[in-house]
């Protein structure tokens, strides 16, 4: 059941009217199973799976905050994050592992194969399993508090809005806002101005999925499965910026969509992108891109490493870490550690080379050098794109070269330019004006025809332009 | 819940205001919408067409298919070779992008109810007329009927709650029957290579057929369902294979439904005198082309259905006449 089909908004249509009749306490316990039938509408089978694991985070949370010790605090975590790995390893890398260390064995001259399973990876497994970690974490860091009870805990993992592509929401309150844990154990008012701002991260988030991110898929399917050689250098180059137009509206657009549904339901979810093609430099692109993600890395990894505590090589080192594990947890491929390594290396020089800049946003500059910088920046985010999209390193430095070599414009070019500046041109501009009012719901406080023009733009658009083939949301395969 | 309804009415001044502007393009594409393409033209002319078939004397005779109909069959050199003392009607009908189960609706909708034509020539190629040609739900909803079919629609076709919506939505709603139209349109203008590489985009998309795809091209259920309507009306139906660039095959299966419902066929894949430069582009016939095409049907039309007062099925519908190979 995606966002973007009838079926979701029909689910939708039955659970906001009952939920908003129950009182508090069944309200938790119907969105659980609102939540169980919304993942169940892909593969039933894998609900055990979601039980088990909310099971055994809500009992280690409670055996964690209850622990005497440090080292037991400690040996409990570890269990945690031992087995919420273990299962992330077994769906998501164990076919890889597999292939690659039969790889070694046979170049080695040991021709050990490991058996291969067709093992299918259950949606939004790299979430939820992300999210009932830093549960277990938080509490034992005294950051947050356990669960008062099992039916929270488990809307806390399975609240459907962001069940299967995030965000990756903490449970007490942190720095990307109020904990979800927080919310669902507190009674829940229908505050003024909800519906407004659902209505708004909705329609934005629709208009950003359909009319954008599926129509740049099927450009960019067309380009990446076109081999190298048939594809001319602007040929390549477009399907590069198509697909980080794609799935940066592809994701941000399932996270609006997640932000709206929870505001109709009175639950905040955190900001998972804040226009992150306008960041002027790499530490900045990160404060803008998937941040539920970043700053977990950030939190989990990047300081539990040491983070810049011990020196500017180790902060390096931290920094590599956890971009490569950033690289790794989109799944089991070379290129997602390319890609890693690559934004990895990006940080490392912007902190060398660019120290007068550092936290500095596109504000901060004039508005010539904050383009300038941006431009530059988009160009490199777009190789990391490169790298990420293809389906192999050769691909992408075949793809690489030939933007390098030749630039023959053909017509499929041109019809990819015109089309990225139809389709999204017009959300390009608009969050250049977001981003010159620094507020993002700058639209809220218009007078009502700007939003109604706005909004009947989008509708207009959702009608006439869906894709031929509708797509899922990217981020699902991770 | 009080709350809600008060922020829902802060924000109703929006919400109607985006109604109004669906309802003025609503109001735009019911008045202008024969603009949109001259295939609109065409399936806005259907009505028309089919009472003036339903009107004719003597043998009534309706070409229904594509745009392969559209370029390929031309009535005056058709009713040449027919050479019938008597009166005969001819008529085509061939909304673009058509295949069987759109031509079922289409015939349902605009000819059953009127004094249905004797004779229906149904011209296809490929696997046109398997159940795993595509089903345009939106097209079907806005020009084939729409309410009317929606009860056979949505419990013999439509299998997910979203395509049933869409259908429900495009029978009320030119904004979405016609939204195809519209984006093509748009998109020609706004980005003018898009038509050369559209068909290099779309092959993109195409997923390997999957095992339930391969089973239904392995069916003609749809077709029973056309013959079977025919049959009701007493209409004579001409299967007519046409020819193609590369040719096709035909399913043995396909033979055996023509048999059982009393059908006619017409193999017309290898028409002689026809060569690659008949072809405009590479896949639909050319003038010269089209009138050997015609000609050729014109004979075998002739053949299998006679012409004028000899015209007479009985009362147990026509004689089975299924040929393979084109003869009779």
């Amino acid at each position: 059941m995606l966002f973007n089909t009838w079926q979701f908004w029909a689910f939708l249509a039955v659970v906001l009217p009952v939920y908003w009749v129950l009182p508090f306490r069944w309200q938790n316990r119907f969105l659980i199973v609102a939540s169980y039938y919304f993942y169940g509408c892909w593969n039933w089978k894998f609900l055990p799976l979601i039980a088990g694991s909310t099971l055994m985070d809500y009992y280690l949370g409670m055996a964690v905050a209850k622990a005497p010790f440090p080292e037991a605090r400690r040996r409990l975590v570890a269990i945690s994050v031992v087995v919420n790995l273990a299962l992330l390893g077994f769906f998501k890398y164990y076919g890889f592992f597999a292939r690659e260390a039969s790889g070694l064995f046979a170049r080695l001259g040991f021709p050990i194969s490991l058996p291969v399973w067709s093992i299918v990876l259950p949606v939004g497994i790299s979430f939820y399993t992300f999210q009932s970690m830093s549960y277990v974490i938080d509490i034992s860091r005294g950051v947050s508090q356990p669960a008062d009870n099992l039916w929270d805990f488990a809307l806390y993992v399975c609240f459907f809005p962001h069940l299967v592509a995030g965000p990756i929401m903490r449970s007490g309150n942190s720095v990307n806002g109020k904990g979800l844990l927080k919310q669902l154990q507190a009674a829940r008012f229908y505050r003024d101005g909800d519906f407004q701002e659902g209505l708004y991260h909705v329609v934005l988030g629709l208009f950003k999925k359909v009319v954008i991110g599926d129509n740049m898929a099927t450009f960019v399917n067309v380009i990446f499965r076109t081999p190298t050689s048939r594809l001319t250098g602007p040929e390549c180059l477009a399907g590069v910026y198509a697909f980080a137009l794609q799935i940066y509206a592809d994701f941000s657009g399932y996270s609006s969509i997640a932000q709206g549904v929870a505001k109709w339901m009175g639950i905040d979810l955190m900001v998972n992108f804040r226009r992150p093609y306008f960041a002027v430099n790499p530490s900045d692109f990160w404060r803008r891109w998937h941040i539920s993600l970043s700053t977990w890395l950030r939190d989990y990894v990047y300081i539990s490493a040491g983070g810049n505590r011990g020196g500017e090589f180790t902060t390096y080192r931290n920094l590599m870490l956890a971009m490569v594990l950033g690289g790794i947890w989109h799944g089991a491929n070379w290129t997602f550690v390319a890609w890693g390594v690559f934004h990895g290396a990006l940080l490392c020089a912007y902190r060398i080379f660019d120290r007068g800049g550092r936290d500095k946003t596109i504000q901060g500059y004039s508005w010539y050098e904050g383009a300038a910088r941006a431009f530059v920046l988009f160009q490199l985010v777009c190789v990391g794109w490169l790298i990420f999209r293809a389906d192999s390193m050769t691909q992408a430095w075949q793809m690489l070269g030939r933007i390098v070599t030749n630039l023959d414009v053909t017509p499929l070019a041109r019809v990819i330019g015109e089309s990225m500046i139809f389709y999204a041109a017009p959300v390009l501009l608009f969050e250049a004006w977001l981003e010159r009012s620094g507020d993002f719901m700058s639209l809220l406080r218009e007078g009502w025809t700007r939003r109604a023009a706005v909004y009947s733009y989008c509708v207009l658009m959702l009608v006439f332009f869906p894709p031929a083939t509708a797509h899922e949301f990217i981020y699902f395969q991770f | 819940m009080s709350s809600f309804t008060s922020n829902f009415r802060s924000e109703a001044r929006v919400l109607v205001a985006v109604g109004v502007v669906l309802a003025i393009g609503e109001a735009v594409l019911r008045v202008g919408g024969q603009r949109l393409s001259a295939d609109v033209q065409h399936i806005r002319s259907i009505p028309a067409r089919a009472e003036r078939l339903a009107k004719a004397d003597g043998l009534r005779i309706l070409f229904l298919g594509n745009s392969l109909t559209r370029e390929g069959v031309r009535l005056d050199v058709v009713q040449q070779q027919l050479d019938c003392r008597s009166p005969v009607a001819l008529e085509r009908v061939f909304p673009d992008d058509t295949t069987i189960l759109d031509w079922y609706y289409l015939f349902r909708n605009d000819f059953e109810g009127r004094r249905a034509p004797n004779v229906l020539v149904l011209s296809y190629a490929k696997g046109q007329l398997t159940d795993a040609t595509p089903i345009h739900s939106e097209r079907i909803a806005g020009s084939f009927g729409g309410w009317s079919n929606a009860r056979e629609m949505i419990g013999s076709d439509l299998d997910s709650l979203g395509d049933r919506i869409e259908y429900v939505l495009s029978s009320a709603l030119r904004l979405f029957s016609e939204r195809e139209r519209v984006r093509d349109r748009v998109l020609a203008t706004a980005t003018p290579d898009y038509r050369s590489t559209a068909q290099r985009l779309n092959e993109s998309e195409r997923v390997p057929k999957s095992p339930a795809a391969i089973r239904k091209a392995e069916k003609f259920s749809r077709l029973r369902r056309l013959l079977e309507a025919c049959r009701d009306r007493r209409v004579h139906v001409v299967v007519v294979a046409m020819p193609v660039p590369g040719g096709y095959g035909i399913d043995p299966r396909f033979y055996g439904v023509l048999r059982e419902e009393r059908a006619d066929f017409l193999d017309m894949r290898e028409t002689p005198g026809l060569t690659g430069s008949d072809y405009a582009d590479g896949y639909h016939l050319a003038t010269r082309g089209a009138e050997i095409y015609s000609a050729a049907l014109g004979k075998r039309l002739r053949a299998v259905v006679g012409c004028g007062p000899e015209w007479n099925p009985g009362p147990l519908g026509p004689v089975l006449r299924v040929s393979p190979n084109g003869r009779t």
